[in-house]
Parts: C-alpha cells; structure tokens; sequence
C-alpha cells in the first residue's frame, strides 16, 4: 500500500469516523486499517468536512471537502479494501485450481502536481503457454478554478492482455515491468480526482478470439484490448487500484492519493 | 552526449520548453543523422524504471523532416491529451507542431495503464523515412502563437480550448526567456 501527498500540504488533523463510518462502514474500516495501516485511513477519511463526508443524505457529486465529491470519498475507501478482500479470495482460488498472479512494483507511484501520476509493476504467474488479462476500470472528474468540467474522453472499462510463454516469460516488458499506469496533468488552475482499479485473469483463451486488436483502447498502449467483455474469464487472481485527488487551483497546488498492493 | 539527452529526455509535457529542443537540435545537427541515430539507440536501449524519456521523441521529430504522403507514425504512450488530427499530414510531426521553427508539443500528458510503445519502431521510421534537417533551427517567437492559431484551425476545423491555447503561451514565454 502506498500513500503520499505533497510536502507542501498541511494535513488536517484525523477527527473521528463520520456517521457511517461509525457504524455500517466500521468493520470495513477495521479490516483496511489492519490491511493498510492508519495512514491510508487517515487519507481515505480525513477533512474539516470529513463527517458530511460519510453523511448518507450527501448526493454522489456534491463536494464534501478534501476536494472529493461523497460518492468519491466512499470510493476511495471501498476501492482498497475491495483490493484486499479480492486478493485474498484469489489466493484461495488459487491454492484449489493453481495460476497464481502477483505483481511487484518496479517504480514507487508518484502524485505530481495537476492530476499527474504513474507507477510501474511487474507481473509473475504460475500459469503457463497462455496470457493474463486485466480489466481496468477508470473515473475522473476535471474542472477548472469555477468548477466547469474540462474535457477528458478517459476509457472508462477495457481488457488489455499479455502473453505468458512456457517459462511463464510475460510480453511485452521493458525490463521487470510490465504495466505502465499513467494520469495526464491537467496544467494549473484545475482540480478533480480519478481512480483505477484493475483484476487481472490468467486464460489460454486466445484473446484475438474474443475481439482484441491493438489500440482497442488508447489507454492500453501497444498491448491488443477491447471495451467488449471476454468470455470465461473465470476468477481474478490478482486486485489492484490507484486514486488521487488533486487541486491546482491555489499557488500551492496539491495531490494526494494511494495505491495497492505493492 | 548523455547529459544532452539526459537534460531532452525530461523535457515534457508541463515542463516542456522549446528552446531546450532547439539547443539540442542545434548542438546535433554537426554530428550527422546516423551518429545522433546510433547515440540515442544506444541511451534508449536500457530501460531504467520510472525514467521519463518522451522528450527524445520530440526532439527526433523537430530535428527530422518526412515528406507528404508519410507522417511520423502515431505515438502509442498512451491516449494523448490531444487527438490526432482527423487528417495527419495536417500536423506531420504530431504532437509536435514546427511553427516558424518553434518546436511546439500539444499535448499535456497521456493516460495509460498498459505498455507503451518501446523506441525502436520510431527509430527505425526516422532512420527509414526521415530526413536529417539541413539548416540550424532559428525560431521566431514573435509569429509563433499566430501560426500556431492558424495551423491549429487548419487541423482541427476549430479554435483551441482555452487551456491548450494557455499551455501554448507558456511554451512561447519560455523560448521567449531563454532568447532574452
């Protein structure tokens, strides 16, 4: 689990769990606490505004302070310890059917100023003369200083594979990494928040079957992906996810966020 | 060299500034196409973790000239910030724009969660289909916003969103700064 902000943000002081929080979020909260440690909790919940944050009469897209709206808050919190609680379902799926899926990162995530961020991984497998598939599901919102949206046309869900040889060698890589995630930067005076998260798969399905071509989504790069669902995919081995709240709109521009696993 | 390319490599995006790609380019252009080829095959060819390396791509594509019907391939970093004009010989060297010899990157960044492209299919169009500029890049910043109006409208069949015309300006006032 990664965390970061910039240094130049002062950090609000924690303050209590919001109404939910207290009581239909806790044991939710507990598990991603012991998962992820204090801090990522401080981050996920923290704010003058923190308690409206968890107030259930708050609308999805009304702003709730920390710059996230109450439908973001709520997903940045679910997003790791929906992560979590998949990781270790796929590692018991894995110790029944095999084809075990991990990631190592190769280059520590990083929150830069305006919306930017990248991280790199490695994949390794158990899994053998085959290939991994992995859905990646993104938000974000981008406005400017007066709340106008900026424009994005951000894929929202894709698949994108590699392929897995008989040494269970995966392709393409540039060196140990295999999965490039990158935000733009939006420039100065914008703010918003965008988040991903992905499941990885392990197929012999070749994925030319199930309709993925290079380029099917922009945002996968060289690799060959489509917005169509494949089928028989089975279950994900492998949870990962990645979010970020960001405001340019001040001389000091801030960025913060977190990301997992490692 | 290396601290040439090291010093181009980084140069991107928001911190992108056209004088250090006519520096560079300038400083190149004595050592002929196929020494500058080899030197960047040879600085690209390790991978190193989280290095930015995107701006040696602007810089291939304002110190190498294609001629219509060819273009520079599209660049698969990712889905720019900026489209490819529905016609690409409209700007050849997307996301580069050359205007009166100032080198103009359009695009703030990209998204990707994915591979992007890795170096050696531009090389080998550049070292294919590209010719080595002939003369030293001489800029002119005073027309430059002008003609990058003009040559914007002409591709896109419209004006630039606000934030592209801003991001535009603050690339001329640093070739601006670095000239004064």
């Amino acid at each position: 689990m990664f965390a970061a902000s910039r240094a130049h943000q002062s950090l609000p002081s924690q303050r209590p769990a919001g109404r939910i929080g207290t009581s239909a979020f806790a044991p939710s909260r507990l598990s991603a606490q012991r998962a992820f440690g204090n801090r990522a909790i401080a981050r996920s919940s923290r704010g003058p505004s923190d308690s409206s944050g968890f107030d259930p009469t708050a609308s999805d897209d009304q702003d709730v302070g920390a710059g996230r709206t109450a439908g973001e808050a709520v997903g940045d919190i679910g997003r790791p310890v929906g992560s979590f609680l998949g990781n270790v379902f796929g590692s018991i799926v894995e110790a029944v059917a095999g084809n075990s899926i991990s990631s190592a990162t190769t280059s520590a995530p990083v929150w830069n100023p305006h919306g930017h961020f990248h991280w790199e991984v490695g994949f390794s497998t158990s899994g053998r003369n085959g290939w991994l598939i992995q859905k990646v599901e993104s938000t974000r919102r981008a406005q400017d200083s007066s709340g106008t949206a900026l424009p994005d046309s951000l894929t929202p869900l894709y698949w994108e594979a590699w392929s897995v040889d008989g040494s269970g060698s995966i392709s393409p890589a540039a060196g140990a990494t295999h999965d490039f995630w990158n935000r733009r930067s939006f420039g100065t005076g914008s703010q918003g928040h965008w988040s991903m998260s992905s499941a990885v798969y392990f197929t012999t399905t070749d994925p030319a079957t199930q309709g993925f071509t290079p380029g099917g989504a922009p945002e996968s790069g060289t690799l060959p992906s489509t917005t169509t669902e494949p089928s028989d995919l089975g279950l994900a081995r492998l949870h990962r996810y990645a979010q970020g709240t960001w405001d340019s709109t001040s001389p000091t521009p801030t960025h913060t966020g977190s990301a997992g696993p490692q | 060299m290396n601290d040439l390319l090291d010093r181009i490599a980084v140069n991107t995006f928001d911190d992108y500034d056209p004088a250090v790609v006519v520096d560079a380019a300038n400083a190149l252009l004595p050592r002929g196409k196929e020494s500058v080829l080899a030197e960047v095959e040879e600085y690209v060819r390790e991978f190193r973790p989280g290095k930015e390396t995107s701006g040696i791509l602007w810089l291939l594509r304002a110190l190498f000239d294609v001629s219509p019907p060819l273009h520079f391939p599209p660049i698969q970093l990712g889905r720019l910030s900026v489209p490819v004009p529905p016609d690409p010989l409209a700007l050849p060297r997307f996301p580069i724009m050359l205007v009166a010899d100032v080198p103009l990157l359009l695009v703030r960044g990209y998204d990707l969660a994915g591979a992007p492209q890795p170096f050696g299919g531009e090389l080998a169009f550049v070292r294919d289909h590209a010719v080595f500029r002939k003369t030293p890049v001489t800029p002119d910043a005073s027309v430059a916003e002008a003609r990058f109006l003009r040559d914007w409208m002409m591709a896109y069949g419209a004006s630039p969103a606000g934030d592209e015309l801003e991001f535009i300006r603050m690339q001329i006032g640093r070739l601006r700064k670095s000239a004064g």
